[in-house]
């Protein structure tokens, strides 16, 4: 499915948090959201996501303006992972994941053969196929990460948009769930602190700063630059491993000039 | 292994559970209408509704007749009904404000309630209808004034118990000011003793008016069933599955202001129902709101029909308001509750 913004531009409480952001995203693509704390990574996926009305500008599915969807239609085309994982449920694993069947479900009729195989699927996709009757409450921050996404993905949309959904997951879970998303054919858009793992499993990056859209290109074009240190004060080195993986390396500014600057001193000394 | 035996547990639960509802509905009802004053016996009630069917039976002499078709029926019948509102509104509101201290009572829409109904009472324009219509302003405006207290945090913020309890003393203020200024002594006799929760007064378009509203709300909460389920991870997460947030509180806060409304104009503020009811229930038959919801009525009604029981016999002949006994049993939970979320 094909996701395009067009001026994004959300405010509130007279602050400008989006500024005119403007971007495409093709069928399948992943793309990731990079930025500072603050720049406007889950706003602008709230707004994609139909979950805050833009101020300005439009968001359109496949051509279509979510302007005029219903709450219902929206979640046929989109479903939208929250960072925050954190909520006190009595309800089961399954019965969470069974949420994104929502959409499809008239109010009066239970979950089908249907819904309940879609639900088995992503649970053993996310491997918590063990845990699928336990309550909610005795979940960890991982586990409960990756039933918030098998929801996610229980919505079958063409679209999936997460907020930093690796922030509570152990490394093999990152991997394993940026490898499934990258490779499948939905489209994904996805914040990300991490940028080896943007790197290394996004299509194209888009690094905002302050609310503003700065780059939207590839990842070895936008870690190359100096934009990355112009936005996120460190220095950033694209660099590959010894598989062939892009591996990001970084530095503070001061840790760059730091050396120089005991070599001055020790000439100092010296002198 | 654990977890399929949970599921096998789960699932013999769910057949049991209807049959095991009606039964306790039924039992506690017919249990009820024969406990207390009269020396009612079951023969008793199989006559005064053989009559009434039109059936060959032998009728009793007349004052027992209208005691049980007149007062006791009615009252048992509305305890049942009454219990059935407040388990169902506690159940929504609870799910609304993702809080588990959430019911009708101690959000203040029970005071604002009594307010409205009081206000009709001693302004003496007091129709049933004209009682329930001011009921149901008194609950819409305490509703406002929370949402207005609220605003900014949002409807599921953690200060909602809070603000509710204040929303709640000032309408209690306001309907003691009300009874005083009004100066009439029997007036505030049985207005003060249907504040505090009380089936002495059951009559049948009461029964009747309260049955039809609870019918009604309860079927129009399980329509959004699946929806509270989705308001419990928070209104991004609900809206993203498809839930029309914003339609889904309106509809559901006028339905609960209504219910509680029209069970206040009933019987009086009751309090605690809605609190406790749904816990038990989440207990037994899981929190999902497609089973929560028609349990907790269930529940509620069983719940509120021994209470009046007790509280005709406890110290007959003198009788105890519900409410107390209600919130005898409610207050513990409550504080069950603080702790378990480590507030206290």
């Amino acid at each position: 499915m094909r996701l395009d913004a067009d001026h994004l531009t959300w405010e509130t409480a007279g602050r400008r948090i989006l500024h005119a952001v403007t971007l495409d995203v093709r069928p399948g693509e992943t793309l990731g959201i990079i930025g500072p704390n603050g720049s406007g990574k889950s706003t602008l996926l709230r707004c994609l996501a139909g979950l805050r009305t833009p101020s300005a500008g439009t968001v359109r599915y496949d051509g279509r303006d979510i302007a005029r969807f219903t709450a219902k239609r929206l979640a046929h085309y989109v479903a939208f992972v929250e960072q925050d994982a954190q909520v006190a449920s009595e309800l089961r694993v399954a019965d969470v994941v069974m949420l994104g069947r929502t959409p499809y479900r008239s109010p009066w009729r239970g979950s089908d053969e249907r819904d309940q195989a879609i639900v088995a699927e992503e649970l053993e996709r996310m491997g918590l196929s063990h845990l699928r009757d336990r309550p909610w409450r005795g979940l960890s921050g991982g586990e409960r990460q990756r039933a918030h996404i098998a929801r996610g993905l229980a919505q079958r949309t063409g679209c999936l948009l997460l907020d930093e959904p690796v922030n509570h997951l152990d490394i093999r879970h990152q991997l394993e769930l940026l490898g499934m998303l990258a490779s499948s054919p939905t489209t994904v858009l996805i914040s990300l602190h991490d940028l080896t793992l943007a790197a290394r499993f996004c299509d194209r990056l888009a690094l905002l700063d302050h609310g503003r859209l700065v780059a939207l290109g590839p990842p070895g074009e936008v870690l190359a630059g100096d934009l990355v240190r112009a936005v996120f004060g460190v220095d950033a080195r694209l660099e590959t491993d010894h598989v062939g993986h892009p591996i990001v390396t970084l530095h503070t500014v001061t840790e760059l000039e730091a050396p120089s600057a005991v070599v001055s001193t020790e000439q100092g000394d010296r002198a | 292994m654990i977890s399929s035996r949970q599921a096998d547990v789960r699932t013999g639960r769910a057949s049991v559970l209807p049959a095991a509802a009606a039964v306790a509905l039924l039992a506690s009802v017919a249990t009820s209408l024969v406990i207390g004053t009269g020396g009612i016996g079951y023969g008793d009630l199989v006559s005064v509704i053989g009559v009434r069917l039109g059936l060959p039976v032998e009728p009793l002499a007349p004052l027992t007749d209208s005691l049980i078709w007149q007062l006791r029926i009615p009252r048992v019948l509305l305890a049942a009904t009454v219990g059935a509102a407040l388990a169902v509104c506690g159940a929504v509101l609870q799910a609304l404000t993702r809080n588990a201290l959430a019911d009708p009572y101690l959000l203040g829409v029970s005071s604002g309630a009594s307010t409205g109904a009081v206000l009709v009472v001693v302004t003496g324009i007091g129709s049933t209808v004209g009682v329930t219509a001011g009921a149901l302003a008194g609950a819409l405006s305490a509703f406002g004034l929370l949402l207005l207290l609220l605003r900014g945090s949002g409807l599921d913020s953690l200060r909602v118990v809070l603000t509710g309890v204040v929303v709640g003393q000032l309408f209690t203020a306001l309907t003691s000011l009300l009874l005083m200024a009004s100066g009439d002594a029997d007036t505030t006799r049985s207005v003060t003793y249907w504040l505090l929760g009380s089936l002495a007064s059951a009559r049948w378009d009461g029964v009747i008016l309260c049955a039809i509203a609870t019918a009604s709300a309860l079927l129009v909460a399980r329509y959004y069933a699946s929806s509270l389920d989705a308001l419990g991870f928070g209104a991004d997460t609900a809206a993203s599955v498809g839930v029309d947030v914003r339609r889904t509180r309106l509809v559901l806060l006028v339905v609960t202001s209504t219910l509680t409304a029209v069970a206040v104009s009933a019987v009086g503020a009751i309090g605690f129902v809605g609190l406790i009811v749904p816990h038990g229930v989440r207990f037994l038959a899981g929190p999902l709101h497609r089973t929560l919801l028609p349990y907790s009525a269930v529940a509620g009604a069983v719940f509120l029909v021994w209470a009046d029981a007790l509280a005709r016999v406890l110290l007959a002949p003198q009788e105890v308001p519900v409410g107390v006994f209600t919130a005898l049993a409610g207050v513990p939970l409550f504080l069950l509750i603080l702790r378990r979320r480590g507030e206290l």
